[in-house]
C-alpha cells in the first residue's frame, strides 16, 4: 500500500468539503433554469474553470498517457488540434453564440425550434445513448489509476469507486448546475495542483535526455512525425480537427457551460480562454506516458504504465493531494455528465412522447431521478465492462455517433437557410452510420471483404460519418424541398 | 538529441506552463466570480425567468 496517514487526511477532508460544499449549493435552486445552467450567471473565470473541469477527468489522463506510451511524441499533435478547434469556436462563435442567444438548454432543444419536435426525439435518444454509453468506461480507467497509485486490491477499489460515485450523485441530484458549478471550480484548483505535483515529481526523477532517447530509440522517426506514425496520418488529423469542433460546439457536458454564461459574449470567451488549457490538457499526461515508457521500458501495460510511474515516484504526503486531484478531475466530469445527459433524456426524450411539456418541478423531479439512474448504471457497467484495446479511438468513435449528425443538423440549421426535416433526419441517421460498422465489425475484420473491411479502419470511419452526415443534410434538403418547405426558427433567435 | 525531439519538448514546455498560467489566473479570479454568483442568487433569489420552450409542432 502506498498511502500514507497524511494521505488519508488529504483525501477524506477533500471528499467531506466537496460534500459539505456541494450540497449547500441546493438552496441556490429555485426554478428550472437555476437547476440547469445555473440561472445563466456564470462569469467568464468561472466559467473557464468549470469548463476545463469538465473536459479534463481521470479518464483524460488515463487515455493521453496510454497514447503516450505506445506512440511517443507523435500523438502531440491530438492537443495542438483540441487547442486550434476549440480556439476556432471561441473565436466565431461558431453554433455556441446563436445557442446561447436562443436560450436553450439542451442541443436537442434547437432541433424543436428549427425542425420538428420529432427530430428533437430521435436526436435527444442518439445523444443520450453515445453519452451515456461513452460514459460508461470512466469508472473503469479511474479503477486502474486509483489502485496502481494507492496499491490497493480490487475489493478496497469498489469501495472507493462506489463513495465517489455515491457524492457526486448526491450533490449533483440535489443542486443541479449550481452545485456542478461550484465545486467544479473547487475541483479545478485541487486537480491542477494534482497535476503540478505529478509533472514535478516526475521531472525530478526520470532524465529528460532518457525520455528523448527512448521514445526514437522504440519508435524511429513515428515516435516524432504524427504524418508517418501508422496510428495517425492525414485523415488522422483531419477527423480529430473536424471531431474536436464538433464536440466543442455540441457536447452537451461541455456546451452546456457556455449555455449557463451571462451572455453569448462570454461564452466566447469561455471557450477562447479554456482552449489555450487544451494542449496541456492532453500533453501533461502524454509526456507522463512517455516517461513511463523511459522508465519502466516498451513491455508495460500501456494503460497502468503511467500511474504506476506516479505511485513510484510521487512522494508520502504529496500523494493524498495527488489522489484528492484525480478524484477531483473525476468528480467534476461525472457530475458535469450526469446533470447533461439526466436533463436530454427529460426535456428531449421522455417530455417529447407528450403533447406537452412537464412543468418545472415535475421536469427537476425527473431529471433528478434520472441522474441517480445513470449513477446506477455507470456503477454496473463499470464494474464488467472490459476495457477497448484503443482507448482514445473508442471515445472518439462512440462520440461521433453523436456529434456527426449533430454537427449536420445544428451548423445546417443556423446558417443554411435550406436546410429541412428530411436533411436533418439523414443527417443523424448516416452520421450514426459508419462509427456503428466500426463497432459492428472490427473484431471480425481478417473475414471480412475489402469494400466492407474499410470501416474497420477507425480514422476511416471516423472521418466518414462526418461526410456522410454532411452529404446526408445536403442532399436530403436539396432533394425535398418541395414536398417539405424549410421551416423558420422559433424561439427567438436574433441576428443569428 | 534528436532534432525533433527538441522541438516537441519545447512545445509541450509552452503547453504546460500555459496551461498552470490560466489555472492561476482563473482561480483568482474564479473566487470572485463564485462569490458573485452566490451573492446575486442569494439578493434575487434566483428569479430568472424559464423560456417554456416554443417551437414547431409536428
Amino acid at each position: 500500500m502506498n498511502f500514507s496517514t497524511i494521505d488519508w487526511v488529504i483525501l477524506v477532508a477533500y471528499l467531506a468539503a466537496t460534500v459539505a460544499v456541494g450540497i449547500r449549493a441546493k438552496r441556490y435552486v429555485e426554478d428550472l433554469s437555476g437547476y440547469m445552467v445555473a440561472g445563466r450567471r456564470v462569469r467568464l473565470s468561472l466559467g473557464v474553470a468549470t469548463f476545463a473541469a469538465t473536459e479534463l477527468g481521470t479518464i483524460t489522463f488515463m487515455y493521453f498517457s496510454e497514447l503516450g506510451y505506445v506512440s511517443g511524441f507523435s500523438c502531440f499533435i491530438i492537443g495542438i488540434l483540441a487547442l486550434l478547434a476549440y480556439m476556432f469556436v471561441g473565436k466565431t462563435g461558431f453554433i455556441i453564440e446563436p445557442l446561447r442567444r436562443l436560450e436553450v438548454m439542451t442541443i436537442p432543444e434547437f432541433y424543436q425550434m428549427r425542425y420538428s419536435r420529432r427530430v428533437r426525439l430521435l436526436g435527444g435518444i442518439i445523444l443520450f445513448l453515445g453519452g451515456v454509453l461513452n460514459m460508461g468506461i470512466f469508472l473503469k480507467f479511474d479503477g486502474i489509476f486509483l489502485s496502481e497509485v494507492m496499491g490497493f486490491g480490487p475489493d478496497a477499489l469498489v469501495l472507493i469507486m462506489t463513495l465517489m460515485l455515491l457524492v457526486v450523485v448526491l450533490y449533483t441530484i440535489l443542486g443541479g448546475m449550481f452545485s456542478v458549478v461550484v465545486t467544479d471550480y473547487m475541483q479545478f484548483v485541487v486537480l491542477s495542483l494534482g497535476i503540478l505535483v505529478a509533472l514535478l515529481a516526475v521531472l525530478l526523477s526520470v532524465d529528460i535526455r532518457e525520455i528523448g532517447d527512448a521514445v526514437v530509440g522504440n519508435y524511429g522517426d513515428a515516435g516524432v512525425n504524427p504524418i508517418v506514425n501508422p496510428r495517425f496520418g492525414w485523415m488522422f488529423i483531419v477527423w480529430i480537427l473536424i471531431s474536436n469542433v464538433a464536440a466543442g460546439a455540441l457536447w452537451q457536458p461541455g456546451t452546456s457551460k457556455a449555455l449557463a454564461s451571462e451572455n453569448p459574449q462570454v461564452a466566447r470567451k469561455v471557450f477562447i480562454y479554456t482552449s489555450l488549457t487544451f494542449a496541456g490538457r492532453a500533453m501533461i499526461p502524454m509526456f507522463l506516458g512517455i516517461a513511463a515508457l523511459a522508465y519502466f521500458g516498451p513491455n508495460e501495460s500501456p494503460t497502468a504504465a503511467m500511474p504506476k510511474l506516479l505511485g513510484a515516484l510521487t512522494p508520502r504526503g504529496l500523494l493524498g493531494l495527488l489522489v484528492a486531484g484525480m478524484l477531483a478531475a473525476s468528480m467534476s466530469t461525472y457530475s458535469a455528465y450526469l446533470l447533461a445527459w439526466s436533463s436530454v433524456v427529460t426535456r428531449d426524450v421522455i417530455a417529447c412522447f407528450r403533447d406537452e411539456d412537464f412543468d418545472e418541478r415535475t421536469t427537476i423531479l425527473i431529471t433528478r431521478f434520472f441522474a441517480g439512474l445513470i449513477g446506477l448504471f455507470l456503477l454496473i457497467f463499470g464494474l464488467w465492462y472490459q476495457i477497448p484495446d484503443t482507448a482514445f479511438q473508442y471515445l472518439f468513435i462512440t462520440g461521433a455517433m453523436y456529434t456527426a449528425g449533430a454537427l449536420g443538423c445544428v451548423a445546417a440549421g443556423l446558417y443554411w437557410p435550406r436546410a429541412n426535416n428530411v436533411g436533418a433526419y439523414s443527417a443523424l441517421a448516416l452520421g450514426a452510420v459508419a462509427p456503428l460498422l466500426f463497432l459492428l465489425l472490427e473484431k471480425s475484420r481478417a473475414t471480412l471483404p475489402g469494400w466492407l473491411a474499410v470501416f474497420t479502419d477507425v480514422n476511416v470511419s471516423g472521418l466518414l460519418s462526418f461526410v456522410l452526415a454532411a452529404a446526408g443534410m445536403f442532399f436530403g434538403s436539396i432533394l425535398t424541398q418541395r414536398i417539405c418547405p424549410p421551416r423558420p426558427v422559433v424561439g427567438g433567435l436574433q441576428n443569428g | 538529441m534528436d532534432n525533433a525531439v527538441i522541438v516537441w519538448l519545447i512545445v509541450f514546455a509552452v503547453a504546460a506552463l500555459i496551461f498552470f498560467g490560466v489555472a492561476a489566473v482563473v482561480t483568482v479570479k474564479g473566487f470572485g466570480d463564485l462569490l458573485a454568483l452566490l451573492r446575486d442568487s442569494d439578493v434575487r433569489g434566483n428569479g430568472v425567468k424559464n423560456g417554456r420552450e416554443s417551437g414547431n409542432e409536428d
